[in-house]
This record gives C-alpha cells, structure tokens and sequence, in this order.
C-alpha cells in the first residue's frame, strides 16, 4: 500500500521534549555513572546532574498546556510511565539535594542513584507507549533510550573527569551497546511500513546511522582519542540519535481502514 | 452491563460533514478541532484502489492507550465504556494525544473565535470556554445521555438522549447504542453486516464499527 502520502510529524512533542531527553537523561545518565567511577569532583557533578533533570522537567512544563497542574502528574504511577518519570525525578532531586548540601551519606548516594536508575528507565519508556508514533512504539526504544542516556551521561563525565577511573572501559561498553540496540531498533523483524517509510524519509537513517557511528567511535583504544574526546563524541552521537527519533522520524500512524475490509 | 458504542455505515455516508458541524455546534469547539470530522481517502495502489469518506472521532476503546499513559488521570472510562476527560485535572502534556492511535484528541492552545479576535455571543457560551491548555476530545455526548436516561428515555432510540452527531446525519449513516444488548440495532447491524474496526492491532478493543 502507497502509504507515504498520509505520512505526516506529529506536532504535539517537539523541541521541548527533545530538550527533556536530552537534557534529563543525560543529567540521569550523568550520576549513573559518576557514582560508581568515583569521578572527581563528584559532589558538583551530582549538583550539575539534578540541574539537568530540572532543566528537563522544566522543558516538559514549558510545554505543557497547565503547568500549574504539574503537581498532579503522579497520580497514574500504576500505568503511565510519565508518572514514575516525575516520581523518580523527583526523589533523585531530593536525595541528591540531601547528599550534597545538607548530609552527605552513601545512604542518600544509593536512594538518589536507584532514583536516577528508575528515571532513565521510565523516560526511555515514554516514547515506547505512545502507539501513535510507529517509529517510538517499539520493543527495542526504551533500551535505546536507555543506553543513550546513560552513554551521555560517560560522557558528560568523560569531560568533566577525565582520569575517572576505568571510564575507557565503560566508553567502550556503552559505544558497544548503544551501536548494537541501535542497529537492533534499526533492523526489528516486527517493524511495519509505516516505521520502515519514517527511517527511509528524509534522510532520517542517515542520521540514524551518523548519530550511531559517532557514539561508535567512543570506543576506539584510548590511544586515539582521550576520554574528553570520547566523552564529546558520546554526548553527540547520542544528541543526534536522539533528535532524529524524537523530531526527525515522528510520523504519525495513518488512520486508515483495512483495504480488504472493502472489497 | 451496559457499553455504549456505534455503527458507521460506510456506504451510506456521503461525505457532507454535517456531524462534524453538529457535534461542532453543540460543543462548542474552537476553530481547527474537531471532535470528529469525515475524511475524505483513498487507499490502496492502482489499479486496486478505493476512495471512501472515513467518519473519524474517539472509538471509546475498551482498552485504551490514553487511559494508560494519562500522568494525572484526567483521562477516565466509565462503566458504560464512555472515555471521557476530567478537565479539571489535565495538565495539557500532550501525552494522550501520542498514543492515541485514531487522532482522536485535540489540545487547545489559545482561545481563539472563528471570526476574530473578539468571540461571538455562541463563542462565549461554549462550554470549553475555560478549557485552554487541557486536550479535549468526544464524550459520546455524555450529558445528553445521562440526560436522557434520567427521563426514562432510551439513548440511540430516543434523539435528545443520542449524540448529537446520529441525530444529524442526513443519511442515516450512524447508528448508537447499546453493544451489550444483542436487541439493539447497532448490535443487530453489527451482527448482520460486514464489520471491521479500525487498528485493532494496536489492541485498543475500539467500540466504533464500521459497517461495508
């Protein structure tokens, strides 16, 4: 069926959404891996983390329609993942405000990373719920996500500590990992036309494809490049991947009934 | 149990869009939303091709997604299947309109008249007046038939307890009632006549059946 002429981008999530991926998860990603690499610096690291979760939350509510509402976005924790997002943000905020400028405890270091955890995980879960989007309604999305999260976040922390240690090793992990659930989202055997048409438009696997590759290249021997470089490339070949999912490829799922019901 | 639903008879439509004014009359949406609207299609690729006018709105699906991923809960379903929105509660984040597979839901941004920037004397009693910033969407005109069925009447039978839209199709094209009740005609029309649903792969369980 020629389905590309009933192809159009939804209008509902756009720029401030992106910035809520980008900036959120890696802000999420960010104290993943700052923590457990002991990454100098890591009481401000922690801080510019929260700082970019809020900055997330606050592109969210930029966008939203009432934001004066926003207090009532975690009554649905038992189904919607945009629920457990807020609460998970919320307690990361909280535990890492605790830990970092009141009282400092590895108490308060594993509530706010387990918070962190659970805020990736839920944000990468938003765009795989919304059924209108072929290209985010996928089984492979939120591992994705996830992996893209957490790989800005290295490299966030691969500009900011560099002598991290076995920060190379967790590149490399990370690269490799967003490079394989990347190929794998690219290539599901379950994808319709409708998500086959999204990455073929405009572009849009290029993209895919150059976003990847440069997240690929993070994990070339640390003799190349040095962890700030990796870091660089991690932060945007994850950004670009990002975009092209969230902006470049959200076609909305044509209504149309089945053909054969016609006859 | 009751679970209230429609049949849309496609042959007989005709494309005139005289629901999408009546529904848009009687509640009062803004301009460039639409409830429900009939599109115009075709599908297929030649020489094996169809153009079909296509009554779209919400299908008050028994399982669905808006409900799911609603973070305030403002999204609600009643017994009787009727999804419906609690304005009261949504934040606007637009989520409900990304899952929801039929394009059903409209955000409305601004107030904003057909004519200009000053709203007409029918604008200003529309009852989505204050509803800015929130989605909105059909409610199978709910009041009506709660309405209705407070005064003994029967919604799909009796007019002022049916959705605006049934009543105004010049056609005869749309048919409400109750699934449940296998005497009701939109069962009985369902029963009879070939019928699909739409996107049923998305698992949704849609209570709107189109009838060829």
């Amino acid at each position: 069926m020629a389905v590309g002429r009933y192809m159009e981008r939804q209008r509902v999530w756009e720029w401030l959404a992106l910035g809520n991926f980008l900036l959120g998860g890696a802000g999420g990603g960010l104290y993943i891996v700052a923590l457990p690499v002991q990454a100098s610096g890591l009481n401000l690291l922690s801080q510019l983390s929260a700082a970019l979760v809020v900055a997330g939350l606050l592109c969210v509510m930029a966008e939203a329609g009432r934001p004066s509402r926003a207090v009532g976005v975690v009554r649905n924790i038992k189904t919607s993942w945009m629920s457990r997002e807020a609460l998970f943000a919320s307690g990361f905020i909280l535990f890492t405000a605790l830990d970092t400028l009141i009282l400092p405890s590895m108490t308060l270091k594993t509530l706010a990373w387990a918070s962190a955890l659970g805020y990736v995980v839920c944000q990468s879960f938003m765009p795989a719920a919304a059924k209108k989007i072929p290209a985010w309604n996928t089984p492979a999305t939120a591992p994705l996500f996830i992996a893209l999260s957490i790989a800005a976040g290295a490299g966030i922390t691969g500009l900011a500590s560099p002598a991290a240690n076995q920060l190379h090793m967790i590149n490399t992990a990370l690269a490799a990992s967003v490079l394989a659930v990347g190929a794998s989202y690219a290539t599901w055997p379950g994808a319709t036309e409708y998500f086959r048409q999204a990455l073929k438009r405009e572009g849009n696997v290029i993209y895919l494809a150059g976003g990847l590759l440069i997240t690929a290249l993070a994990a070339a021997p640390a003799m190349l490049f040095s962890n700030q470089t990796a870091g660089l490339l991690l932060i945007t070949g994850t950004s670009v991947v990002k975009y092209t999912i969230i902006i470049r490829m959200s076609y909305k799922l044509p209504v149309l009934p089945p053909l054969e019901a016609l006859r | 149990m009751t679970r209230w639903g429609m049949a849309i008879d496609l042959r007989r439509c005709i494309g005139c869009q005289t629901c999408t004014i009546a529904c848009k009359l009687d509640n009062g949406t803004p301009p460039n939303i639409y409830w429900r609207l009939v599109k115009d299609i075709e599908i297929g690729r030649y020489p094996n091709v169809k153009r079909i006018f296509l009554p779209l709105q919400c299908m008050h699906c028994a399982e669905p997604p808006c409900l799911a991923v609603c973070p305030t809960t403002a999204t609600q379903k009643r017994e009787d299947g009727i999804v419906y929105i609690d304005y009261s509660r949504c934040i606007g984040c637009g989520y409900c309109i990304l899952a929801c597979p039929y394009d059903a839901r409209w955000l409305v941004k601004e107030r904003r008249g057909f004519f200009n920037s000053e709203l007409t004397k029918p604008e200003q009693l529309s009852p989505l007046n204050d509803k800015i910033g929130v989605c909105t969407k059909c409610d199978f005109c709910m009041d009506r038939i709660d309405e209705g069925l407070a005064r003994g009447l029967n919604p799909g039978v009796d007019p002022e307890a049916t959705p605006v839209c049934v009543g105004s199709c010049i056609a005869k094209a749309l048919v409400f009632g109750d699934l449940d009740d296998p005497d009701s005609e939109v069962s009985r029309i369902v029963r009879e006549r070939p019928a699909f649903r739409l996107l049923t792969e998305m698992g949704t369980e849609p209570s709107i059946y189109y009838v060829w």
